[in-house]
């Protein structure tokens, strides 16, 4: 079942949410975006779908499977999803509680969303169980800092951002780790706060 | 490191207007006699809101983090300067002065951090 205080959050936020990152957001971000996603292969399940303004930096004929937890987003989302030049399909699912089988996925790819994970390790957990043993997590995301000031500027606006919307202050590589994965690259784009993250789920 | 004249206008644009907005509204609401730390915690205090509300505006135009963490910092710092009395000029001068200043701090560190981490 959909936890329905984010999912409440991220419907309000559907009808302004382009006109909030759709220009200077993705321009800004879309090639580093495109060499992110051009290493997709084989079944891929991406957290989370939004309003699609991702999927324009996918490479084209992959089978991805994408998830969100807020309807409004997915209803903005469908017209990119279905003209998206391979295949995929949008499912309204909550990353805390998803109805995949285990060991479902080749890859994982995620995108500005465990910020507003509201149980990060636990979503991350759900993901590595989704994944096949030796299967890829790719995360795009933003991440607390450990450079003063920004640090500090980070702590003190977080109880702020969060009500409104993404925590910003979160050790994202940390919950990879205790969610079991093994981290293997960290790159950061902006400063120590943006990074791309890749991780294996470790055979078991 | 960014390289593109648009998204720099745009960064300088952000810092600049955080700074002069930050510097000028400090200077408006802290008397020049306060104690300088005084003076400081409270121009940190104007200063870090408007910063982020700089960022924020500017945001939808030229970049997320990129906008709004040195729009940030300059709206702090300029409310900091401000408020301990430092100023050249005006105070909406010196918030822009401070705002640039900034900008070449996160775009130095931005030098150094970018890149493969682990």
């Amino acid at each position: 079942m959909a936890d329905s205080k984010t999912q409440a959050k991220w419907d309000a936020a559907a009808a302004s949410y382009d006109l909030m990152a759709s220009f200077g957001v993705e321009k800004r971000w879309k090639a580093g975006k495109e060499a992110f996603f051009s290493t997709m292969d084989g079944k891929i399940l991406f957290l989370a779908v939004g309003t699609g303004l991702d999927i324009q930096c996918f490479p084209a004929g992959k089978d991805i499977t994408g998830i969100d937890i807020s309807p409004k987003m997915l209803d903005k989302a469908m017209p990119r999803v279905e003209n998206y030049p391979g295949q995929m399909t949008a499912r309204l699912m909550d990353v805390h509680d998803m109805d995949f089988e285990d060991n479902t996925f080749d890859q994982v790819f995620t995108s500005c969303t465990f910020c507003s994970v509201p149980d990060p390790v636990k979503g991350l957990e759900g993901l590595r169980r989704v994944l096949k043993p030796g299967g890829t997590l790719k995360m795009f995301e933003h991440t607390g800092s450990r450079c003063f000031p920004f640090s500090v500027m980070l702590d003190l606006v977080n109880p702020v951002c969060r009500h409104l919307g993404p925590d910003i202050n979160r050790d994202t590589v940390a919950n990879v780790r205790t969610a079991g994965f093994e981290v293997n690259k960290v790159f950061n784009v902006f400063l120590d706060v943006v990074k791309f993250i890749e991780a294996t789920a470790p055979a078991e | 490191m960014e390289r593109r004249v648009y998204f720099i206008f745009g960064d300088v644009l952000a810092c600049i207007v955080s700074g002069a907005v930050a510097g000028w509204l400090t200077g408006f609401v802290v008397p020049g006699d306060w104690f300088a730390l005084v003076g400081m915690i409270t121009g940190m205090a104007i200063g870090m809101p408007v910063g982020m509300i700089g960022g924020y505006l500017f945001s939808p135009l030229f970049g997320a983090f990129e906008v709004m963490l040195p729009a940030s910092l300059s709206g702090m710092v300029a409310g900091m300067v401000v408020g301990m009395g430092h100023t050249m000029g005006s105070t909406a001068l010196s918030g822009a002065v401070i705002g640039v200043g900034c900008l070449v701090f996160c775009y130095l560190l931005q030098a150094r951090l970018e890149g493969e981490v682990s």
